[in-house]
């Protein structure tokens, strides 16, 4: 009996004993996550007792807040948009499945590769005048014609008669639906938002609609439109320029005159909207590098182009953190344009954003999506509906914020016809205005650099608190720069991150001061110099975004619910908040800033409002605030900034990690290097780091192609020792692993880039599969064979994989 | 391999959406695979998405397959089947106006057609130019059942012309026909498991309510895939599942592979013809395994209704060619998108083909080609290590499985080098045994002459401190804990000080048993917490003297609460006599070893729950009975102080969280109306 119990006790005590000594087996407590063990049961699936893992749980995460969700079974416009299913009852009918026969031998779109141009050709089927159609202005270049009775008009070019119409003929609409042909035939729309935050849309040609009121000018017209069902009233003013026409809205020409709330107006839905394959050409959207959708037959599509010009405002939309680290997100759209060409090379147009680009949408539909029309349009915001949190827990309501964008819209068409009608006439339009406006200026001829960005320490976990990891010494950088002068490269620019106490992860924003524990001042002030005879040595840091020991917590920019901008990144095993930094912050430490070579990973490509109360600053304030304090650090300091958008073009030298991708929607036939081709010859543009990219062939083909120069993000140790620190997305730093490839790259690239230094692209064709040939402003001419077999051009054989330098033939 | 797999569940996320950095990918959805941390990674892109057919007419299609280079797709809605030649791409329909609704198609090596046609419950075989050579229909077999349902959905080939269908709701398990059509039998089973709340409730449940609450149904197989090795591949429906790879029994010969990531609602599955493994979930990720079952990668993803290549909305299909393109069907946006291989996923086919065909200097030097691209692969480490191994060349192959965290590899890399120094060395470790032994039988002859010499009796009478003479104690109650207890009772021995300092000593010998055992036997220092250790070790220990306190003192014990600080800090004498070796020795031994570590522990477990005991009874002058009652008591003390503390602090949380909430939405209803 005796001997039961004392086994029983042993039992237990062996049982309860075990958990002390031999835990770190069962591991639950050796990284215990007290943010997991505090979720309700609900937040996190429990994983499965399994004794094998189940990756995908690990990596699926929670699902993205519910906020965009909030009004169940309500058509939410904003879902629609995004290409979620609407709900019964949308206001869209879907439409008819395409049908599309089985074709004899299998065609596949090649994704990568590059596809020839189409022929250039001259385009018969375009818009054509009516009886109905007035003249009402005309100058040099442009004729405007209206047709007062469908509220719509026409342009046509003069130079070559190509129309070019609001709206097409209604003939062609009669396979839509009611709604989708009055969308059609608008040249604005205003969508609005009713008290509990449902969004619809609202038309001038409604039958209560007062019926539009139009005067002229002698450069145009404007009339004013009636949105019953919004209850708006907003007047559109169209005035020709000298090479195409605005189209304008003011701000005080709104009035809303009901319970409803606008919020958003779509300007010009349908404007040179071509029907399937009737017409030969393509829209140019601004995705990422820039990306072209040609005109081709309706296709299975299951949603249209839809992004915010200078990425999502967290100010006013929260990140939803982890909704899916899985898929790489969208790129943004850097620059306030979109253009559409008709023909290519017949005519075109370049509709640019010349007002409220702050707060503009570009939306881009291929054939196939709703209608048979590719058609791409802006749209500006005045209101979003946001959802309000209402405690800890996730329970939110939908809330309408109370104050309207303050913004005047003007897009401007600029009409192109002939060589210029194709997206590299847009981009010299666009770099030229850029130009004139004193915003980019051309290069001098300098060297073709080689970025090489170098992270000099980061803060990890240590067993007991967190402690200083160097990645590279300053000597050891120094010895980096050595190496590859010594390989050949003539020009080494190098930007160091986590350079000050604390490292990549915990230093102040902005903070100039070198950490000693990196090397004497004397080092580095021999780095720079011996950097700086050909090159730029960067200091390279964030500014508006940080973790909880960089940012200043009195500078904090707040989102439109009252709460802190923050973005959640829970994962990361030392610090999991980024805030943001406001306006204020950002002047005060820029201004602050020495005249030292700067690299700024996210001002230029992180856009947010801050709505502190008392001191709301929007938008385009902030905008117009980052622009202007970046000038004047670039009046004293040479500049670079990590894939700016085009506001922050007037106060950079260098861009670095330029796009080299759009987001690869399927409509999104050809990938351009249009972001390039408009900066090219007015700043020194690097590539993202080729360590991380994929080795292929393609990646320093597309470095000649689209005039980047190469650049690496290197440390000396190797990137394992960094798994206990933030900085988990490194897996190929060691720079000894990389030297050889970097001065091959740069060897590859030299010639060709050396040619074009200085100098802006004016024409980039695919003359033929993978086949790219570039034209630049100084009379080179480059031939880029993306392909694994000789190609012949011009007389010239190009070998596989590889660029050749030609001059341009006289014509 | 087990603390992998805790550490791999523990390691949910360690990935941010938004990189700090550098992750980027030229594709549309990041690759990631297992770091040498036993983690999921950002990866450089293993496949690009190279090639869409948007154009085929395709309506609702239900499966793709692809064999020696011919595609195949079962395209349901039109009720056909396209086979298409990778080369020429010409598109060749078959099965037009017989097949109702094909869900599945495979072919044989000879370049007959095999589909499974739901709606007309039967299966067909086509020959190579598309005629229809054999249909099968439910067997008539006694054997397959007379009541079964056959409703074919995915089909692979048989020998001899037969077929292995997948059987929809059948659980007998894959179908097996006959070239003829004859009904072989049921291959490869699934089987149920039993999870211990099912063992409980089959012994207390009656049959009845057995029959009511618990599921006996096997889980239903997903697909089927028959490789060029000739193995059946299946996987199962639902989550947490594995790829199978049936020897001819039907076996799951993967079934004890190491490191084996589970997979959430596969949909269809491949084998190249290098043996690797490739599945697509429901949710458009792809997922890549080496032939014997280890993970290599993740890449694509969920569409979420958008048009990006590269990503899917309901993949239905997924096969791989020659050239290690994976093809990937979606069944709503109609389109088959190809990925190609990047020159990094490359290079490590050719280590793995290398090292297959024993070519190890190859494979290791296509794999540094790997280790450049991603430093941190688990997967490139271990099979690095492991070329070392066949080589012979164990130090460097124990380097590689270090680097890679695989304590079962590093030991056998391990057991190797350490037989290779005790051979070198037999010599001067013979010499030393041989020099100790002389002394000490140098020591034995001197001592007859001259009594005490070298020993501590001279030294003995001098007076300690109290401190020292009570840590020594320790010794003393090694060999004769009843003593000692009753010297602590009395006041002889002990201190609060002494025991202070004796805890704090276990503590330190626990952390070191922890983190100091050497590579094979410690934890990963660098996830290693010493604040949770502390906070367990001395919570434990907090609870189990507070409830022996209080049971104490409320059954007649006599001790003080100083009387059992101070006794429980004797009675972890085991430990301090058992753990310093173990942890020395925990550093020359392989796990094949790992035995005798195991038993020192046990023995030094049962050890303290004696002196535990012992301690106890004395302390507080208990008989044997009274000492188990207080002891059993104080456990159940311990037991519920936890769960009323864990209870306490999620109601008090809970309460904050409400009156949060009420507040923060009261305030803002009034600001926003």
């Amino acid at each position: 009996m005796s001997g039961c119990v004392k086994k029983f006790v042993c039992v237990l005590a062996v049982a309860l004993a075990l958990p002390v000594i031999g835990w770190a087996e069962a591991a639950p407590a050796a990284t215990p996550n007290l943010f997991n063990m505090l979720l309700p049961a609900t937040a996190t699936p429990e994983p499965a007792p399994a004794a094998t893992p189940n990756l995908f749980d690990m990596l699926k995460g929670t699902q993205a807040p519910a906020a965009e969700t909030a009004a169940p079974g309500t058509p939410n416009l904003f879902d629609m948009l995004k290409g979620t299913p609407a709900p019964a009852g949308a206001t869209t009918a879907p439409p008819a499945p395409t049908v599309v026969p089985t074709p004899a031998i299998a065609v596949a779109r090649d994704t990568l590769a590059l596809r020839a141009d189409l022929p250039a050709q001259p385009v018969q089927n375009g818009a054509k005048l009516t009886d109905s159609d007035r003249l009402v202005a005309e100058n040099a270049r442009v004729r405007l014609y209206v047709d007062e009775a469908a509220c719509s008009f026409k342009v046509e070019d003069v130079s070559n008669g190509y129309l070019f119409a609001s709206s097409p003929a209604p003939e062609r609409l009669t396979a839509l639906n009611r709604e989708w042909q009055n969308m059609a035939s608008s040249i604005v729309v205003a969508e609005s938002l009713n008290a509990s935050g449902t969004a619809s849309r609202a038309f001038y040609m409604a039958d209560n609609a007062d019926a539009p009121v139009f005067t002229y000018a002698s450069d145009g017209f404007s009339v004013a439109l009636h949105f019953p069902a919004a209850q708006v009233r907003l007047t559109v003013h169209v005035s020709l320029t000298a090479s195409g026409f605005a189209i304008s809205i003011p701000h005080d020409s709104i009035i809303e005159d009901g319970g409803m709330y606008l919020s958003r107006v779509l300007v010009l839905p349908f404007f040179g909207a071509a029907e399937g394959d009737t017409i030969p050409g393509y829209t140019l959207i601004p995705d990422g590098s820039g990306a072209l959708m040609r005109f081709e037959k309706p296709a299975n599509y299951l949603a249209a182009f839809t992004g915010r010009v200078y990425g999502q405002d967290y100010g006013t939309r929260r990140p939803s953190a982890r909704a899916s680290m899985r898929w790489a997100g969208v790129t943004d759209l850097n620059l306030p344009l979109f253009g559409m060409a008709h023909g290519p090379d017949w005519s075109a147009y370049l509709a640019l954003c010349t007002q409220g680009e702050a707060f503009m949408q570009i939306e881009a539909s291929p054939a196939g999506v709703m209608t048979q029309f590719h058609r791409a349009y802006a749209a500006f915001i005045y209101r979003e509906s946001y959802s309000q949190p209402t405690g800890r827990s996730s329970a939110s309501f939908l809330a309408i914020p109370p104050r309207t964008n303050v913004l005047d819209v003007t897009m401007e068409y600029v009409l192109l016809s002939g060589e210029e009608a194709n997206y590299s006439g847009m981009a010299s339009v666009y770099r030229q205005r850029l130009i004139d406006q004193g915003i980019l200026a051309k290069q001098q001829d300098s060297e073709v650099p080689l970025l090489l960005r170098v992270l000099m320490a980061e803060t990890e976990k240590g067993v007991v608190g967190m402690s200083r990891l160097v990645m590279t010494t300053l000597e050891q950088a120094q010895g980096f720069v050595d190496t590859l002068r010594a390989g050949g490269v003539r020009r080494v620019d190098t930007a160091l991150s986590g350079y000050a106490r604390g490292g990549l992860s915990a230093q102040k924003l902005g903070n100039p001061a070198l950490d000693n524990a990196l090397g004497s001042r004397e080092a580095f002030d021999k780095l720079a110099t011996s950097v700086s005879q050909q090159g730029q040595a960067y200091l390279e840091t964030a500014m508006v975004t940080g973790f909880d020991g960089q940012v200043d917590r009195a500078g904090l920019a707040y989102n439109v619910d009252g709460g802190l901008i923050t973005l959640d990144m829970p994962d990361k095993p030392l610090f999991t908040k980024q805030s943001f930094q406001n306006l204020q912050y950002v002047q005060q430490t820029l201004a602050a800033l020495p005249g030292a070579p700067i690299a700024l990973r996210d001002i230029g490509n992180q856009l947010h409002s801050d709505h502190r109360e008392n001191r709301v600053q929007p938008r385009a304030a902030v905008m117009l605030g980052y622009a202007e304090v970046l000038r004047q650090l670039n009046d004293r300091a040479q500049v670079a900034l990590f894939t700016p958008y085009a506001y922050a073009f007037g106060g950079m030298d260098a861009a670095m990690e330029a796009p080299m991708k759009n987001s690869q929607f399927s409509y999104e036939t050809d990938t351009v290097p249009f972001y390039q081709m408009v900066l090219s010859g007015c700043a020194d543009v690097f590539t993202t780091p080729l360590n991380y990219g994929s080795g292929t062939a393609r990646e320093a083909l597309q470095l000649i192609d689209y005039n980047v120069s190469p650049a690496y993000l290197v440390t000396y140790k190797g990137a394992g020792d960094l798994r206990m620190s933030n900085t988990t997305d490194l897996y190929s730093s060691r720079f000894t692993d990389w030297q050889d490839d970097m001065l091959a790259v740069y060897q590859r690239v030299y010639e060709p880039l050396r040619a074009v230094r200085g100098a802006s692209v004016i024409s980039r064709r695919v003359p033929l599969d993978g086949l790219v040939k570039l034209g630049y402003d100084n009379g080179v001419v480059l031939y880029v064979n993306y392909t694994a077999s000789p190609q012949t051009l011009d007389g010239l054989t190009i070998a596989p994989e590889s660029a050749v330098l030609g001059k341009e033939v006289e014509q | 391999m087990f603390k992998r797999a805790a550490a791999l569940l523990l390691a949910l996320l360690v990935l941010a959406p938004v990189s700090v950095l550098a992750a980027q990918t030229a594709s549309t959805g990041y690759t990631i695979n297992i770091g040498v941390d036993g983690r999921p990674q950002l990866t450089q892109d293993a496949y690009l998405p190279t090639r869409l057919f948007m154009d085929l007419g395709l309506r609702g299609p239900k499966d793709l397959f692809i064999k020696d280079d011919i595609l195949y797709v079962a395209d349901s809605g039109n009720g056909r089947v396209l086979r298409i030649p990778l080369d020429t791409l010409e598109v060749e329909i078959i099965g037009a106006g017989l097949l109702r609704n094909p869900t599945g198609v495979a072919a044989d090596e000879d370049g007959r057609i095999y589909v499974a046609d739901y709606t007309a419950r039967k299966a067909y075989r086509f020959a190579r130019d598309g005629s229809l050579e054999m249909t099968f229909e439910k067997p008539e077999a006694a054997s397959f059942g007379r009541n079964s349902s056959y409703i074919p959905l995915k089909v692979a080939p048989g020998d001899g012309g037969g077929l292995y269908l997948v059987n929809e709701g059948s659980v007998a398990g894959i179908v097996q026909m006959s070239g003829e059509g004859d009904f072989l039998g049921y291959f490869a089973a699934n089987t149920v498991t039993m999870s211990l709340s099912d063992l409980l409730r089959s012994i207390f449940l009656t049959e009845e309510q057995q029959r009511f609450s618990m599921a006996r149904t096997p889980p239903a197989f997903a697909n089927i895939f028959r490789g060029d090795d000739r193995l059946i591949y299946t996987i199962n429906r639902g989550e947490n599942v594995a790829i199978k790879k049936h020897a001819i029994s039907g076996a799951n010969l993967l079934d004890d592979a190491n490191a084996r990531i589970l997979l959430d609602n596969p949909v269809d599955l491949a084998v190249a013809p290098d043996g690797r493994m490739l599945a697509v979930y429901t949710d458009g990720t792809v997922g890549e395994y080496t032939a014997d079952g280890y993970f290599i990668c993740l890449f694509a993803g969920p569409g979420n209704r958008t048009d990006r290549i590269g990503l899917f909305d309901a993949p239905a299909g997924i096969g791989v060619d020659s050239r290690n393109n994976i093809y990937v069907l979606d069944e709503r946006r109609q389109a088959i998108q190809v990925f190609a291989p990047t020159p990094a996923q490359d290079s490590l086919y050719r280590a793995m083909t290398h090292y297959n065909n024993g070519a190890y200097d190859d494979s290791i030097a296509s794999l540094e080609q790997v280790v450049k691209y991603n430093d941190t692969s688990y997967l490139a480490h271990l099979l690095l290590g492991r070329n070392y191994l066949q080589k012979n060349d164990y130090h460097a192959a124990e380097k590689e499985f270090r680097t890679a965290g695989d304590r079962a590899y590093f030991s056998q890399a391990y057991w190797e080098t350490r037989n290779l120094w005790l051979q070198n060395n037999t010599g001067w470790i013979l010499a030393v045994v041989l020099v100790v032994f002389l002394v000490w039988l140098g020591l034995g002859v001197i001592r007859r002459f001259r009594p005490g010499f070298l020993t501590r009796k001279g030294n003995a009478e001098r007076s300690q401190p109290r401190l020292v003479h009570d840590l020594l104690q320790v010794g003393y109650a090694v060999r004769h804990p009843i003593d000692n207890y009753y010297n602590v009772r009395v006041g002889l021995t002990g201190s609060a000080l002494a025991a202070t300092v004796l805890y704090v000593l276990a503590f330190v010998l626990l952390v070191l048993f922890q983190v100091a055992r050497g590579f094979i036997f410690s934890v990963d220092v660098s996830r290693y917490s010493l604040f949770y250790t502390a906070v367990y070790f001395f919570g434990i220990l907090a609870l189990f003297l507070a409830g022996n306190f209080f049971i104490s003192s409320i059954n007649d014990g006599d001790g003080t609460f100083r009387q059992i600080y101070i006794g429980s800090a004797y009675a972890l004498a085991p430990v301090f006599l058992i753990l310093p070796p173990v942890i020395l020795l925990s550093n020359v031994l392989s796990l094949d070893e790992s035995f005798f570590v195991q038993a020192a522990m046990v023995f030094m477990l049962a050890w303290t729950l004696v002196t535990v005991y012992l301690m106890v009874m004395q302390i507080h002058d208990y008989s044997f009975k009274e000492g188990t009652a207080s002891l059993l008591m104080t456990l159940f003390f311990m037991v519920v102080a936890i769960l009323v503390g864990s209870l306490v602090f999620l109601l008090l949380k809970q309460v904050v969280v409400f009156v949060q909430d009420a507040v923060t939405e009261v305030v803002l209803r009034v600001r926003l109306r």
